[in-house]
């Protein structure tokens, strides 16, 4: 019995074991699969600070996948949290009341996180760390694009004012749901520094992109399109006009629209126009 | 939940009917802690009311309940966390039985199914454990095996997955122990020992990345041994784990390695201990991408004093798992009453120092490519093979450096004395921020290091039976960081039921002239029995909390604490 007992032992110990892998990469150049879908558009609110040392590794990740799947990301860098409080150093605040909204509400862990199309709310680790991006951005990707949204947007440069007019077209059937649409400003190259990876370094010169500034609907998560089906070729518009914060650069001002279920928060399409590009 | 509960109940009640025949049913056993957070709005410390939950209140709660009988014992633990208190994870926040089991020993065979807490040699490979300060309970959930073939000889095996909250992780934990005592097998006498021991431990999780091919099963064994004789005891383990790429370590594809050394010698009022560790790239967890401190398979001693007074403790050390090296020696002595130095009562004196540095670490980036030309963009460390290092080499960043010295001395019948001169170099960028070796060099900085001088006197006036006085009188001074600090204690109890305690925390020197304010809380404690009640009434300064590059800010808060524990 008593050499059953350790043979059990030291066979249970035998059986772990772990794995020798000679090419850590998939291919020859370390590419990730493009996914099969070629139109649905992921939405990436990413949380950041210009106190935060680990934002500008965050946001270069953002960018590289802005530019692997392009027309399929769009981003959105909202300054909100203890990150993103004015300093001696980081004297300028740009957090914004929707920022501060869209950050009390989700509630990321720390900073940097990153949501792609809300997924995975209410779970309290709905914002995912930049290590999960990779895998997470081929998922929501691989979800198949059902609705079109067309957007006409214009500044009026005498009134001052942003004009956004939105066409939300069902390409498929759409299950039961409370859909809202939500629309944001966003702002490029907007120079402040930045605190770098080590934690000492600030570059003055730090160049911020995708930075939310605004809300559309005049609120944080938007408002109802319909509650209930959405049929194949059911279609919508929403048009806003919004007055420009003279400390915008209207050469650098985009928006970011979405519609998305409020039941889950889960956006199901998003989008995105530049006045000039 | 509930049907674990269920669970519970049925077990033990028909353990009992099993059993009816015996007037022995059994000892029912627990304990119990609830404490309640009010907050208050305060806006200087707290600007942007990050820290003013909506609740108002909150409160957390534990029971543990055990349930023994013979050589059978089970239990639970209920916890409730609603919601989670400030400067939690968000994670904790919810409520239900978080521990559950059922053990019997017989014949030297040690069987426990349900959750479990372990620990193989110093941890290097293994260590479940709760803190539940620090919001810190990776225990497994599944079968836990011990046998002892022979006296002296002990086996071990586990598997299970580890607790994630309220949830459980990705990966599953399997891992084996054996410890060999030679003095009982040998009959050996007198009081020299010898222990030598072995471990494995490896997880399983599946990989689905699209990248790169990731270890599904990442291995790590541990050898050990310890030499105890009359005055010395030597403990010497070293561990090497396999390939594991996580979000820990950047994703590199090399193995890790972690060596502790503990050695130390008494006799005659001397007191003498030397210490070592390296540790290369050896956090160890069941999942790749998990939260700060959760899912931690090993643990790494820390090899530093763990300061308890409040003001050196503001600059604690951070274990560095993705590489370090350090040395620790204390040295003390106690001079005997009636001599020079002793005095009337006798006096001890501690001297101790410890230290943490870089790894000498030569990065092997890999090339990444451009989709569209295949030329080279830049070079990454995630997929590559990481670094290379030597042993013995020192890296050119100091984490850490801790010297004190501690008078402790009984001054008359009714004063006792502690006084403390504490003399830290901390790097703020590694051990705060989580700065990376790779961070510094990709930037062409340097971290930023932080030189504090403290001094602390304790002392404790004797007024009457059952009465005494405690006072605690600090100081820190700094020119980096929030400057120079004050603070005063004092605590008066009645024995064995009654405390009361004032602090006032003043940081008279932080460079901000708005943050020159003091951080005053005030406590009651009161006991009968087995029960304590303590409540108070408290400013908590703001702290960031790091592993691993990713920051959690643990706010400043004010407001109003209860707290209630008993055990029956």
């Amino acid at each position: 019995m008593k050499k059953l007992i350790v043979c059990s032992f030291l066979f249970s110990a035998a059986l772990m074991s772990c794995n020798k892998i000679d090419q850590p990469l998939k291919n020859e150049y370390g590419f990730a699969p493009l996914p099969d879908s070629s139109s649905k558009v992921v939405l990436l609110e990413e949380f950041t600070g210009t106190s935060c040392n680990n934002c500008p590794e965050a946001a270069e990740k953002a960018r590289e996948l802005y530019e692997t799947f392009p027309g399929q990301v769009v981003l959105l860098a909202i300054h909100a949290g203890g990150f993103s409080i004015p300093n001696d150093k980081h004297p300028q605040d740009f957090r914004t009341q929707t920022g501060n909204d869209i950050y009390n509400f989700f509630r990321p862990q720390g900073v940097p996180s990153g949501m792609f199309d809300r997924s995975g709310h209410p779970d309290p680790g709905a914002p995912l760390f930049p290590s999960k991006w990779d895998a997470a951005i081929v998922e929501e990707l691989n979800k198949p694009a059902v609705l079109a949204l067309t957007p006409a947007f214009n500044f009026d440069e005498t009134k001052k004012e942003l004009n956004l007019r939105t066409e939300i077209v069902a390409t498929s059937n759409l299950p039961e749901g409370d859909y809202f649409f939500s629309a944001f400003v966003y702002e490029d190259s907007i120079v402040a520094p930045q605190t770098l990876e080590d934690g000492v370094s600030i570059d003055y010169d730090y160049v911020h992109m995708h930075m939310l500034r605004g809300s559309f609907t005049g609120n944080s998560f938007g408002e109802s399109v319909v509650e209930g089906t959405l049929n194949n070729g059911a279609a919508y518009a929403k048009a806003y006009t919004i007055k420009a914060d003279e400390k915008w650069n209207p050469e650098h001002l985009g928006a970011v629209f979405f519609l998305y279920d409020r039941n889950t928060y889960e956006i199901i399409q998003a989008g995105s126009a530049h006045l000039h590009k | 939940m509930k049907k674990i509960f269920t669970g519970f109940n049925l077990l033990v009640c028909s353990f009992l009917l099993a059993q009816n025949n015996s007037s022995d049913l059994g000892t029912i056993s627990g304990n119990f802690q609830s404490d309640f957070q009010y907050y208050i709005r305060d806006t200087l410390i707290d600007p942007s009311g990050e820290a003013d939950p909506d609740e108002r209140m909150l409160g957390t709660g534990f029971l543990n309940l055990t349930y023994s009988r013979g050589n059978f014992i089970a239990g639970i633990r209920y916890e409730n966390y609603q919601n989670q208190r400030v400067g939690l994870p968000a994670g904790y926040n919810s409520e239900g039985i978080t521990y559950r089991y059922a053990r019997f020993i017989k014949d030297r065979f040690d069987v426990t199914v349900g959750n479990f807490y372990e620990q193989f040699g110093s941890g290097l490979t293994l260590r479940t454990y709760e803190e539940r300060g620090l919001g810190i309970d990776n225990n497994l959930d599944g079968i836990r095996m011990a046998y002892q073939p022979a006296d002296g000889v002990t086996l071990k095996a586990v598997i299970g997955r580890q607790r994630n909250y309220f949830d459980k992780g990705a990966g599953l934990v399997r891992g084996f122990d054996a410890e060999w005592s030679l003095k009982p097998t040998l009959g050996w006498t007198g009081n020299t020992n010898l222990i030598i021991g072995g471990s494995f431990v490896s997880k399983f999780e599946a990989a689905n990345d699209p990248e790169l091919n990731l270890p599904e099963n990442v291995g790590t064994g541990a050898i050990r041994v310890n030499l105890i004789t009359g005055d010395f005891n030597i403990f010497g383990e070293y561990a090497y784990k396999s390939t594991d790429p996580n979000s820990f370590n950047d994703y590199i594809f090399k193995p890790g390695e972690g060596i502790y050394i503990a050695t130390s010698y008494a006799n005659n009022g001397l007191g003498v201990s030397l210490g070592f560790k390296r540790y290369d790239n050896f956090f160890f967890k069941s999942q790749r991408e998990s939260d700060l401190q959760q899912l931690f398979i090993n643990y790494l001693p820390s090899l530093t004093t763990l300061h308890t007074y409040t003001l050196p403790a503001l600059y604690s050390f951070n274990t560095q798992g993705n590489g370090e090296m350090g040395f620790q020696g204390e040295v003390s002595y106690n001079f005997k009453r009636n001599t020079l130095f002793g005095g009337k009562y006798g006096t001890l004196v501690t001297v101790s120092y410890a230290n943490s540095y870089s790894l000498d670490k030569d990065y092997k980036l890999r090339p990444r490519y451009s989709r569209a030309d295949t030329t080279i963009i830049d070079s990454v460390l995630r997929g590559s093979q990481g670094y290379s290092s030597s042993f013995l080499g020192r890296g050119p960043y100091t984490y850490f450096q801790d010297l004190h010295i501690e008078f402790k001395k009984k001054l008359s019948k009714k004063w006792k004395a502690t006084a403390t001169y504490y003399n830290f170099v901390y790097n703020n960028s590694t051990l705060i921020k989580g700065a990376s070796d790779y961070d510094y060099e990709s930037v062409g900085s340097e971290p930023d290091i932080f030189f504090v001088n403290a001094g602390v006197l304790e002392l404790l006036y004797k007024i009457k039976s059952r009465h005494a006085l405690r006072t605690e009188i600090q100081g820190l001074f700094t020119e980096q960081d929030r400057g120079n600090w004050a603070l005063l204690l004092m605590e008066y109890s009645i024995a064995p039921s009654w405390f009361f305690a004032i602090q006032d925390a003043y940081n008279y020197g932080n460079p901000d002239e708005d943050l020159q304010i003091h951080y005053i809380s005030a406590n009651v404690g009161y006991s009968f029995g087995t029960t304590r009640f303590q409540m108070g009434y408290g400013r908590q300064q703001q702290g960031v909390f790091c592993v691993g590059g990713i920051c959690r800010i643990v706010p400043a808060s004010n407001g109003f604490t209860f707290g209630v524990t008993t055990n029956f």
